[in-house]
C-alpha cells in the first residue's frame, strides 16, 4: 500500500510537471512537494525566480532544465532534485540562451518588473513561482529512492561515486559584472558604496579574526575563491544532512572541506563563493552584530527558504550558525532573524535525537499521521518519512514553501 | 491517477486508525483516536500569543526574532511566565542593547523555540510511547526532555534545569505556545 501510495503520487505528479513548469521562470533547486499533497495549486506553478543576491545569482533551478539535470554526467553530486530530467535551471538559464546574466543585481530588476503579474497569480513572496517546477522534482526524487530500494545510501551511491571534476572549455559569453565585484568573481564589500560611506571596519565576530582587511576566517578557505575547484574537492560532498540545503543544480554544484561550502560555477568549474557549514554557537550572530563580510556577497540561503527570502533593494537575506538574518544592504548589519534551522535530517541517515514527538504543522496532519510503518517529522522547512523501526529517515515527503 | 491517490491515502489513514497506539493527535482522555487533537487552524500568530507577555515580547524585540514568531514556518514556544523570568538573577535581562547581551539573549530564546508544532496530545502521546519520557529538540542545538508531571509536563536541558509546564497550550498559527514557570538556560 505505501509503496503503491508513494509510486502513484509521484507519477501523477511527474506527469504535471511540463504543464507546471513555466519557460522564463523557475528558481529553486530540485526541491518541492510531493508526497501525495494532491498536486502544487495551478498558482504556485506561475512563479518562480531564485534566491539572488548582491551579485551572486541565488541558487537558481526548476523546471525548464530538463535535459541537463542537477548533475550532469560528471558532475554528480549533493542533488537534491532526482532524475536529471526533472531538475533544472528555470529563469536563469532561459536568460542565459538570451544572451543576457540574469543573476544578481539583474536578476533582481527583472523581479521587480514582474511582480505586477504574480500578485495576479498568487499573493506570496517574489520568488514563490519556483515551488512547482521544484515539487516534481522531490516527489521524483522519493520515487528513485523507492526504486533503488530503500534510498538509505542514495547520495553516496548515486552520486558521490561518480564525482569528477569538469575540466570542459566553456565558451558562454563573459558574465555581467557589476561595480562592487572583483574580476567579476566576488563581491567587494569593501569597494562597495556602503562600506565608503559607512567606513565599517570593525565589527568581526568571535571566532573570527579582525585583520586590516577585513574579517578573514581561518584557515585558507579564502584562497579557494575565484579558482579553480581542486581536483581533490570534486568528491568532497556536503554531509548528507546539508545536501537538502545545497543541492547541486544546473548552475552550481557545492562541495566542502575544512567546514567551509564552496559554491562552485558549473560552466567555468570555478569556486565563485563559500561560507561556514558548521553551526559553531559561538554567538557570532545577533542584531546589531555585522553579518561576516567575507560572505556577504554570497546568497546562501537553503534552498527550501529561498522562495521566502530572496534579497531585495533594502536587504540581503543570508544563512548562519542555524539561522537566516536579514541583514541591511546599506551598513551590512544584521537587522533581524527571520528563521531558524535545527538542521540534522539526511536522507538515508539516522533521524537525529529529539524528534521523539509528532512535530507536523497543523495544514498537513491529515494527511502525515504516524502509523507503525512511517513516522512523519518536521524540520527545516521540510516534512520527513522516518522509519520508525530502524528511525533512518527515508524521504522528503512535503516542503512547505 | 488522482483516485489511485485518493484511495491510498484514505487506505493508509484508516490503516492509521485501525492500529489504535501509533497516532500523534490523541489527546489525554482518548489515546486510541489518532486525529482527536486536530484543531482549525488559528489565525494569530506566534509573534501575537507571545506578545501577551509584554516582558518576553520585549526579549524577543531585542533579540530582532519578531519574524521569527510571525512568518510562516511552524515553531513551539515554551514561553517562561513572567513569574519565571523574574525569577531570574538580578541583571540577567540588563543592558541587552550591549552585544554580549543580545547574543547571550539570542541563545537563550533559542532554547525556548522548537522545530515545528508540538501540541501536548503529542507529548502525551511521545512520553507513552517512550516508556515516561520523549526527547524534543530545540534551535539551540539542545534537545530537551519530557517526561509526564501529573497533569502538566516536566521539562529538562542539558544543564539539570528543569521547568514544569503551566496552563493550557496556546495554538497559534504557525505553531503552539506552551507556557513554562522556570527558564531554561542553555548550557553552553
Amino acid at each position: 500500500m505505501k509503496k503503491t501510495f508513494i509510486l502513484a503520487g509521484a507519477a501523477a505528479l511527474a506527469f504535471t510537471a511540463p504543464v507546471l513548469a513555466q519557460p522564463g521562470k523557475g528558481g529553486g533547486g530540485g526541491n518541492g512537494n510531493g508526497g501525495g499533497k494532491g498536486g502544487p495549486p495551478a498558482a504556485q506553478a506561475q512563479k518562480g525566480g531564485g534566491g539572488g543576491g548582491p551579485q551572486m545569482r541565488g541558487n537558481g533551478g526548476g523546471g525548464q532544465k530538463q535535459a541537463r539535470g542537477g548533475g550532469g554526467p560528471q558532475m554528480r553530486g549533493n542533488g537534491g532534485g532526482g532524475p536529471k530530467e526533472m531538475r533544472g535551471g528555470g529563469q536563469q538559464r532561459e536568460a542565459r540562451g538570451g544572451g543576457q546574466q540574469m543573476r544578481g543585481p539583474e536578476r533582481r530588476i527583472e523581479r521587480q518588473a514582474q511582480r505586477p503579474q504574480k500578485q495576479d497569480m498568487k499573493q506570496r513572496g517574489p520568488v514563490r513561482e519556483a515551488r512547482a517546477d521544484r515539487g516534481p522534482a522531490r516527489i521524483e526524487r522519493g520515487n528513485v529512492e523507492r526504486q533503488r530500494g530503500g534510498g538509505n545510501e542514495r547520495f553516496v551511491q548515486n552520486r558521490g561515486g561518480r564525482d569528477q571534476v569538469d575540466s570542459r572549455v566553456f565558451q558562454r559569453e563573459q558574465r555581467i559584472t557589476v561595480n562592487n565585484f572583483d574580476g567579476g568573481q566576488r563581491y567587494s564589500y569593501f569597494g562597495s558604496p556602503s562600506f565608503r560611506t559607512t567606513g565599517l571596519v570593525d565589527g568581526c565576530p568571535p571566532g573570527l579574526a579582525a585583520k586590516n582587511n577585513g574579517c578573514l576566517p581561518p584557515g585558507q578557505a579564502k584562497k579557494l575563491v575565484g579558482a579553480t575547484l581542486p581536483v581533490a574537492l570534486g568528491s568532497a560532498l556536503l554531509p548528507i544532512d546539508y545536501r537538502s540545503w545545497y543541492p547541486d543544480n544546473d548552475d552550481y554544484y557545492y562541495r566542502t572541506t575544512d567546514g567551509y561550502v564552496y559554491r562552485v560555477d558549473r560552466d567555468r568549474n570555478y569556486v565563485d563563493g563559500y561560507w561556514p557549514i558548521s553551526d559553531d554557537w559561538n554567538g557570532a550572530y545577533y542584531v546589531g552584530a555585522t553579518y561576516p563580510q567575507d560572505y556577504l556577497g554570497y546568497y546562501n540561503v537553503p534552498v527550501q527558504y529561498q522562495p521566502w527570502y530572496a534579497d531585495n533593494g533594502d536587504d540581503y537575506y543570508r544563512y548562519g550558525d542555524g539561522a537566516i538574518y536579514q541583514v541591511d544592504r546599506g551598513n551590512g548589519l544584521i537587522e533581524g532573524i527571520v528563521s531558524l534551522l535545527a538542521g540534522g535530517f539526511g536522507v538515508g541517515q539516522p533521524m537525529p535525537a529529539g524528534y521523539d514527538v509528532y512535530n507536523v504543522p497543523y495544514e498537513y496532519r491529515d494527511r502525515y499521521v504516524d502509523s507503525p510503518d512511517n513516522w512523519y517529522r518536521y524540520n527545516d522547512g521540510n516534512i520527513y518519512q522516518v522509519d520508525p523501526t530502524t528511525q533512518i529517515v527515508q524521504a522528503i515527503v512535503e516542503t512547505l514553501v | 491517477m488522482r483516485g489511485v491517490i485518493v484511495t491510498s491515502v484514505a487506505a493508509l489513514l484508516l490503516a492509521a486508525c485501525g492500529q489504535g497506539d501509533g497516532g500523534n493527535n490523541a489527546g489525554v482522555g482518548e489515546p486510541e483516536t489518532n486525529l482527536s487533537a486536530q484543531a482549525g487552524v488559528p489565525s494569530q500568530d506566534l509573534a501575537a500569543v507571545v506578545g501577551a507577555n509584554p516582558r518576553l515580547a520585549q526579549l524577543v524585540q531585542a533579540a530582532g526574532m519578531e519574524k521569527v514568531l510571525s512568518g510562516k514556518e511552524p515553531y513551539t514556544i515554551l514561553a517562561p511566565t513572567d513569574a519565571a523570568l523574574n525569577k531570574l538573577p538580578a541583571g540577567s535581562l540588563d543592558n541587552l542593547d550591549q552585544p554580549a547581551q543580545k547574543a547571550k539573549l539570542t541563545a537563550l530564546l533559542r532554547a525556548h523555540i522548537l522545530p515545528g508544532t508540538i501540541l501536548a496530545a503529542d507529548l502525551t502521546r511521545a512520553v507513552e510511547n517512550g516508556k515516561g519520557k520523549a526527547t524534543i529538540a530545540t534551535m539551540a542545538g539542545e534537545p530537551l526532555t519530557i517526561i509526564r508531571d501529573g497533569d502538566a509536563f516536566r521539562i529538562t536541558n542539558a544543564a539539570g534545569q528543569s521547568a514544569r509546564t503551566t496552563g493550557t497550550e496556546q495554538p497559534a498559527r504557525n505553531g503552539v505556545v506552551h507556557s513554562i514557570d522556570t527558564v531554561l538556560a542553555p548550557a553552553s
